[in-house]
């Protein structure tokens, strides 16, 4: 064992027995920071913020939940909402950071498309963050299923009756998902405990090593351009702190980290508090009823473009539960769809730049499509825009990137 | 200042989101529907005469009246007039005939009058046919041939036709009074009037019991159904939902247009339209919302302590920001 001298301070005592100095040196007091960045940098903070905002919130919601059929509206609406002192203050939270998280994601998915973050290096950072979205669409989806609400049961309906188009096991699928021929009472319990426990934990997992996968490639900037960062370190360390093209991750860093969450947070908490109708749909305050089927049935609003895309498709089913299964993937295999080798952000890229605010759009559209009733003329929208969406990630991204690769 | 336009596009493409998907995809769901009508115009063009019949009309005849038609299925408390307790005439009639002491004043004089006249024409036919003819001329418009309108017409007809033969009226257990003639009828509801407790005086709670309890229970402020819930169902085509959390799934403008005319809505239904008047109904909406919803002054309370906590930590964050980045030179 080794030799222990005492202590002067608890700081030194700790660091004699965890090694805290080099672990701050390694961990934030020398992480390099590239200083060409913006704020949007700073949206992997605001997740981290924001599911432990969920977490949190969870748990306190978790105390007096009751996922039963007959008792989790009443548990939901009136124990949490109307008994439990603040209860209301922490299912606001919830809902409200449940919604948010995702425009988070989105603008963070964005940002990594738009300045080339995903590529050349830095795949595995991208591959895990969308391993991140499909986790947290999967907590969403399983999370709205618990207030057991009109919507609550129709889009559990719905959606678990897509995998019965899966040929050959398709309708066994389904019932091995629902625990019944029906969505039910098994249903909801299975649904809680992958809410609760398994798929966070997978969350945390996943979010570990999307840290992680950054520490190696580093943080991209936002010009894309490649830093040396030991001799930029080596300068920064020198005193020469000003021509340095680094920063340190503490305290630099995080001072910027710390002001736009700030700013995020006071937008949240005007969410959670003046504004929150959004992430809580009026039908879902209807006790969930099998036998009415509302007139009007949509996923939350984050969902609500690959919902599109399968309806897109409304002359065949299959057709659309196939584009349906390409969009909730795709984005996976984007760093081998963008044929580009070259870190650039869209700005600087002559073709690019046009596909990625069409691409934007597009997007956008399939949301606000994905919420409107299918009929008339929208049929044909969606379908326009399903199309769209596909050859734009198929084939136009392989297409321009190489194009631009070659010139 | 790349900054501030990184933020810029930032919000007006979340915005751009937000106004597609919330405000413009609720219009195109649920198309705004006319402002109620606390004058119920479409039961005819002589309120004013019926006003000044009700304004001249005697006290002491009415009441005679009263007691020799309505009692027997209605308690007076107001005036100790109960001949059956409240669980036989559930037991009797299904559910629970309305409490009269006070329906001179929570119900608007013209439509009592005319629902005493004739109960199933004021509570459904007059108003289901008003919106079942505005349905016909927007689908008449939308028709292509003459067949097709022709075919339109006798479907309307037919609808209309069975819902007034059938339909309506067995969704109202109360016999009409019309063979008292208008003066009598008048009378009564001068007597009803005379004995009210103006509006004011009464609660939101008490309004929402006399009005809507014989259908719709109050779970959340126990509040329970005034009728038997076996035989509700099938009387009414289905079970009246409780309203505990109706101001979360309605909202207050559609309570206030639906509680007015629920036909306006759901054409069709078998939820009656009771008269209230616009006080009245302003009082059972605001109760509805006070159970449904109890915490929006909390919310307004401590969210502002909130959003101004986080202002104040942003503008400290920002100067610690400013510091650092002086230090590194950024």
């Amino acid at each position: 064992m080794a030799k222990f001298e005492k202590a002067n301070s608890i700081g030194e005592w700790l660091d004699q027995r965890l090694n805290t100095k080099e672990l701050m040196r390694v961990g934030v007091l020398e992480y390099w920071i590239p200083k060409n960045i913006n704020f949007l940098w700073s949206f992997g903070i605001i997740l981290a913020t924001l599911f432990g905002i969920l977490v949190v919130s969870g748990i306190f919601l978790l105390m007096y939940y009751k996922p039963d059929t007959d008792l989790a509206f009443y548990s939901v609406n009136y124990t949490i909402m109307q008994e439990v002192a603040y209860g209301w203050v922490f299912r606001n939270m919830h809902a409200v950071a449940a919604s948010v998280v995702f425009l988070a994601i989105y603008i963070h998915m964005f940002t990594g498309i738009y300045y080339g973050s995903y590529k050349s290096g830095r795949e595995m950072i991208w591959l895990t963050g969308t391993i991140l979205l499909i986790a947290f669409s999967a907590e969403g989806f399983s999370g709205y299923m618990l207030p057991w609400g009109q919507m609550s049961y129709w889009a559990a309906q719905v959606i678990t009756n897509l995998f019965g188009a899966i040929p050959v096991i398709g309708p066994d699928l389904v019932i091995w998902i629902r625990g019944n021929y029906v969505v039910e009472d098994a249903t909801l319990t299975r649904f809680f405990a992958l809410h609760v426990l398994v798929i966070p934990l997978i969350i945390m997992g996943v979010l570990g090593a999307h840290m992680y996968a950054l520490r190696i490639p580093h943080v991209n900037n936002q010009d894309g351009e490649d830093i040396d960062y030991e001799a930029e370190a080596r300068k920064f360390k020198s005193g020469d702190k000003r021509n340095s093209k680094v920063m340190p991750f503490w305290p630099t860093f995080v001072a910027e980290d710390v002001f736009v969450l700030g700013a995020f947070l006071t937008f949240f908490f005007y969410l959670t508090f003046f504004h929150f109708g959004f992430a809580m749909d009026p039908i879902n305050f209807i006790p969930a009823d099998s036998m009415k089927t509302p007139p009007h049935i949509y996923p939350e609003w984050y969902f609500l473009w690959s919902y599109e895309v399968l309806r897109g498709f409304f002359f065949s089913s299959d057709m659309g539960l196939i584009a349906f299964g390409i969009a909730n993937h795709i984005f996976l295999v984007f760093p081998w769809l963008d044929r580009d080798p070259a870190i650039k952000p869209m700005h600087k890229r002559p073709l690019m730049k046009w596909w990625f605010w069409s691409f934007l759009l597009i997007m956008i559209a399939l949301t606000v499509w994905g919420k409107l009733p299918p009929t008339g003329i929208n049929a044909y929208i969606g379908f326009v825009l399903s199309v769209a969406w596909l050859s734009w990630v198929l084939i136009l991204l392989p297409l321009l990137s190489s194009i631009e690769r070659k010139s | 200042m790349r900054d501030i336009k990184i933020l810029i596009v930032l919000i007006f493409f979340t915005g751009l989101t937000y106004y597609g998907i919330e405000p413009y995809a609720h219009h195109i769901m649920h198309p705004p529907v006319e402002e109620a009508d606390y004058s119920f115009k479409d039961l005819g063009d002589d309120r004013s005469q019926v006003e000044s019949m009700i304004a001249s009309a005697d006290v002491a005849t009415g009441e005679q009246q009263v007691l020799s038609n309505c009692t027997a299925c209605h308690s007076i408390k107001s005036q100790g007039q109960q001949m059956m307790s409240d669980a036989d005439l559930i037991a009797a009639n299904g559910l629970l005939p309305p409490d009269l002491s006070n329906a001179g004043s929570l119900y608007d004089e013209y439509f009592l009058f005319k629902f005493l006249m004739d109960p199933a024409g004021a509570a459904f036919n007059s108003t289901y046919e008003m919106h079942k003819k505005e349905q016909l001329a927007t689908e008449k418009a939308e028709a292509s041939s003459e067949d097709e309108k022709r075919a339109l017409v006798n479907a309307h007809q037919k609808a209309v036709e069975g819902f007034k033969n059938k339909k309506a009226a067995s969704f109202i257990k109360m016999p009409g009074y019309g063979w008292l003639g208008e003066e009598e009828v008048a009378n009564i509801v001068a007597y009803f009037q005379s004995i009210a407790k103006p509006v004011e005086e009464l609660s939101g709670k008490e309004i929402t019991i006399n009005a809507c309890a014989r259908c719709h229970s109050v779970d959340y402020d126990k509040v329970a159904l005034q009728a038997d819930a076996e035989t509700l169902a099938p009387y009414l085509g289905s079970f009246p939902p409780d309203l505990s959390q109706m101001i979360r799934s309605k909202g207050n403008s559609y309570l206030h247009t639906f509680i007015n005319d629920p036909q306006k809505h759901l054409l069709g239904t078998g939820m009656p339209r009771v008269g209230l008047t616009k006080e009245a109904e302003a009082k059972v909406v605001n109760y509805i919302e006070k159970v449904g919803d109890p915490n929006i002054e909390a919310r307004s309370a401590i969210g502002q302590y909130f959003v101004l906590f986080f202002l104040i930590f942003t503008f400290f964050a920002l100067g610690w920001k400013k510091n650092e980045f002086k230090e590194v030179g950024k």
